[in-house]
């Protein structure tokens, strides 16, 4: 036997033996641990009554962005239920995917306080209706039937949203425009919006500081739904209608007349900034992240976004003085901001379904999620990350919000600042298509790949007529209108 | 003569490996072989339907082909510029090591071996940090200078098509080096003399007496770069496959869109995704079969 052999013998007895010695370590510390824990069990209960069963639950916060102000609210919880911890967590839209498999795999959390509900993962969620909730009556919208309403699934609610929907707006660097000598004031039509960009141009094209009028990116649904909805409302009083009768068939995608499909107008509208060089070059080829970082860079004072780019400037530079203002009133008064996300997107919070559940973690999972919804509860989530409530808080004297947009933007239009501009969130209508929707199915609402098609069609690859072509075909695969 | 006790410490140290690549790849896949003849949307899916092959007709059908058939004939250009990079580098630097041409012969296997260890998503958002338009150090620097008037745009596809493969090509210089010097290696020393003494040139040598006897080696670095190529991921999500530049969307990017990504970022279904990869991945095995029967006909 050489040398060379034995020696890869050695080394294999070597291996076997550290493979062993691990499992058994590890099974050593892991008794340990629970010996150590019994026996502070037992101390607990010789000197005190008998506690409420110790549970412990998981919770997905509501965005990463969010985390440590989510996890503040939920301590105010804790402090109170000492028998019960909370684990917590949270997912970007790229980890969506990660938790969806573990829920696949039956290790559901808890409590997810923003998250999707389809007609088709639905019975992943506890059905709320079979629970004793008692904040019903509270919500601003049809909190128990609305969503199954919307997707065609009946006494089914899955999540629940005490909050207004997403307002998207202009968001600029005040000290910036007034630097730059540019009136902010009375932009209160597109003619007024369109001259301001104008004069905006020349200063960025002088300013070597600056490289964008409009700065903006990619997103699969900030553009097509948070944006592209307020500028077509803005554009066409009777938008959100025609948009209904393109999802239900009785408008053709391909009707090029614009005075009829809202795409169509808003397309228009879109290619004529682009053209003009207020919109970044290729931009449905920069990534979110790559836009706000360049956004807060300083490399554009205006921008167009929703609530969550004001806190992130405001973070970024707590100088700056940001303001904003909606995109213009239509011919009927009316701005848009979406209706709450439950019924929009989809997004909202509920309780996982878990056949393994004791019942005492199902008590205090049913306690907790209460709680989160109570006024007080709701309260303190509102002021604690700048949303507007769509749920009744009188008996807590409402929320005292002072977010940067809530004051530029939505007390500024109740103050009048915006003329007789009102604020109006009713149900969008490619939303009320919804009950129509193959899940799964390319969709004509948002995607990665409608930002591509637009791209196209802004770059000159294809034409309009081709880009409604293409929105009429994927409408045909994807919908099975009644 | 193996004696029993050699064979079992062969088996005992393949098994580790080969028990994680049955646990999480052999069976796996024959798991999801029924789901791609259902309508599963999605792993969370409530209910799910047979529907025999709707999926692969789906995938030739108006909606997904034109993307499919884009997206496959993207992934195959880049595995022919990827399979380029495996000899400029891997052979150019087995040669380098094996005919000792630098003398600090461990640094410079590590040096080459360095990338391989680096993140593919790390080492894919390099080349687009570095050439961002409004914040990239490149950028700024060749504007500066004057060389550049506007900032060049990485994500252009002559760009990707450049880039991404030299990238990869990059990273797995030292993984392929270590092939190509094993089969140098192998080599009979008397059949490189033979060829000296002959007054072959190291170019003859390398056409006539090393590669035909590198033909296993050269057979494993081909259906490596061929079934990698198509499994590329991390490099391709860095250059910013998954946020607006299709132009390095590869095909394991395309399967992630279609079957499994997020809510707001899918464009399938999951069983459609699951179709959509055996479509590809079946004649993909085939090829590397075939390739290898091959190999043993003429290997000499």
């Amino acid at each position: 036997m050489s040398y060379k052999s034995i020696i890869s013998k050695v080394m294999l007895m070597i291996m076997i033996i550290a493979l062993v010695s691990s499992v058994v370590l590890s099974s050593c510390t892991k008794a340990g641990t629970e010996e150590a824990a019994t026996t502070t069990e037992a101390a607990t209960t010789a000197t005190e009554a008998v506690p409420a069963e110790a549970v412990t639950l998981e919770v997905a916060v509501e965005q990463p962005e969010y985390e440590a102000q989510c996890e503040a609210i939920w301590q105010v919880f804790l402090d109170d239920n000492p028998n019960i911890t909370m684990e917590f967590s949270s997912y970007n839209e790229d980890e969506l995917p990660a938790l969806a498999a573990r829920i696949a795999g039956g290790d559901p959390l808890d409590i997810d306080e923003r998250r999707y509900a389809t007609a088709d993962n639905y019975e992943q969620w506890v059905n709320l209706l079979d629970i004793d909730f008692q904040y019903w009556d509270n919500f601003g919208y049809d909190a128990k039937y609305a969503w199954g309403e919307l997707r065609g699934v009946p006494d089914y609610c899955p999540i629940i949203w005490p909050f207004a929907g997403i307002l998207a707006s202009f968001v600029y660097d005040a000290g910036a425009m007034e630097a730059a000598g540019i009136d902010m004031s009375n932009l209160t039509t597109w003619d007024a919006v369109d001259a301001m960009l104008a004069e905006l141009k020349v200063y960025v094209d002088q300013d070597p500081t600056l490289e964008y009028v409009i700065s903006t990116g990619n997103h699969p649904w900030c553009w097509p739904v948070m944006l592209a909805n307020p500028i077509m409302t803005s554009l066409d009083a009777d938008a959100q209608d025609k948009l209904f009768k393109l999802v239900s068939g009785e408008t053709a995608w391909t009707n090029m007349d614009e005075n009829e499909n809202p795409m169509v107008l808003f397309f228009k509208w879109l290619k004529d900034y682009y053209d003009k060089g207020y919109f970044p070059k290729n931009f449905w080829e920069v990534t979110w992240d790559d836009y706000e970082a360049g956004l807060v860079a300083g490399t554009s004072i205006l921008t167009i976004h929703g609530p969550w780019i004001w806190d992130k400037l405001e973070t970024a530079n707590p100088e700056i003085q940001l303001s904003g203002f909606p995109f213009p009133p239509n011919s009927e008064g009316i701005c848009i901001a979406l209706p709450p996300d439950v019924l929009s997107e989809g997004v909202a919070t509920g309780i996982y379904s878990d056949p393994n559940r004791t019942d005492a973690e199902t008590e205090a999972v049913i306690k907790a999620f209460n709680w989160f919804h109570s006024p007080e509860t709701v309260k303190m989530r509102c002021e604690a990350l700048n949303k507007v409530p769509n749920y009744d808080l009188s008996s807590v004297g409402g929320a005292d919000l002072v977010g940067s947009q809530y004051l530029s933007i939505n007390k500024a239009i109740e103050d009048g600042k915006f003329g007789d501009a009102t604020l109006d969130s009713g149900i969008l209508g490619l939303d009320k298509g919804d009950k129509w929707y193959k899940e799964g199915e390319p969709s004509v609402k948002l995607g990665d790949d409608i930002m591509a098609l637009w791209g196209q069609y802004l770059s000159e690859e294809i034409t309009l007529e081709e880009l409604m072509a293409t929105y009429q075909q994927r409408w045909e695969n994807a919908y099975d209108v009644e | 003569m193996k004696n029993k006790f050699e064979k079992i410490s062969e088996i005992l140290f393949v098994s580790p490996q080969f028990i994680l690549y049955l646990l999480f790849t052999i069976i796996p896949f024959l798991m999801i072989i029924p789901f791609m003849f259902t309508n599963m949307v999605s792993v969370d899916s409530n209910t799910y339907n047979f529907i025999g092959f709707g999926n692969f007709k789906e995938i030739f059908g108006p909606i997904y082909l034109p993307n499919f058939s884009e997206v496959v004939s993207r992934t195959a250009l880049f595995t022919f510029f990827n399979y380029l990079t495996v000899f400029i580098f891997g052979l150019t630097l087995a040669l380098i090591l094996y005919e000792k041409v630098i003398r600090a012969q461990k640094a410079f296997t590590i040096v080459i071996y360095l990338p391989y260890v680096i993140a593919g998503l790390a080492a894919g958002m390099f080349l687009p940090l570095l050439f961002h338009p409004d914040t990239g150090s490149l950028n700024l620097l060749l504007e500066k200078i004057g060389l550049i008037d506007d900032p060049i745009d990485i994500k252009t596809n002559l760009a990707t098509m450049i880039t991404l493969p030299i990238l990869v090509g990059w990273r797995y210089a030292g993984y392929n080096m270590a092939i190509f010097l094993v089969g140098l290696s192998s080599i009979p020393r008397e059949t490189i003399e033979a060829a000296e003494i002959d007054g072959a040139s190291y170019f003859q040598r390398l056409i006539h007496v090393y590669l035909p006897q590198m033909v296993p080696f050269i057979m494993l670095a081909t259906i490596s770069c061929l079934i990698g190529s198509f499994g590329i991921f991390d490099e391709a999500v860095g250059m910013g496959g998954l946020a607006g530049n299709r132009n390095s969307e590869l095909f394991a990017l395309y399967l992630y869109r279609l079957g499994v990504a997020s809510q707001v970022s899918k464009i399938g279904t999951f069983s459609i995704g699951m179709a959509a990869s055996f479509i590809v991945n079946i004649p993909l095995a085939a090829i590397a079969i075939s390739l290898l029967r091959w190999q043993r006909r003429i290997q000499y």
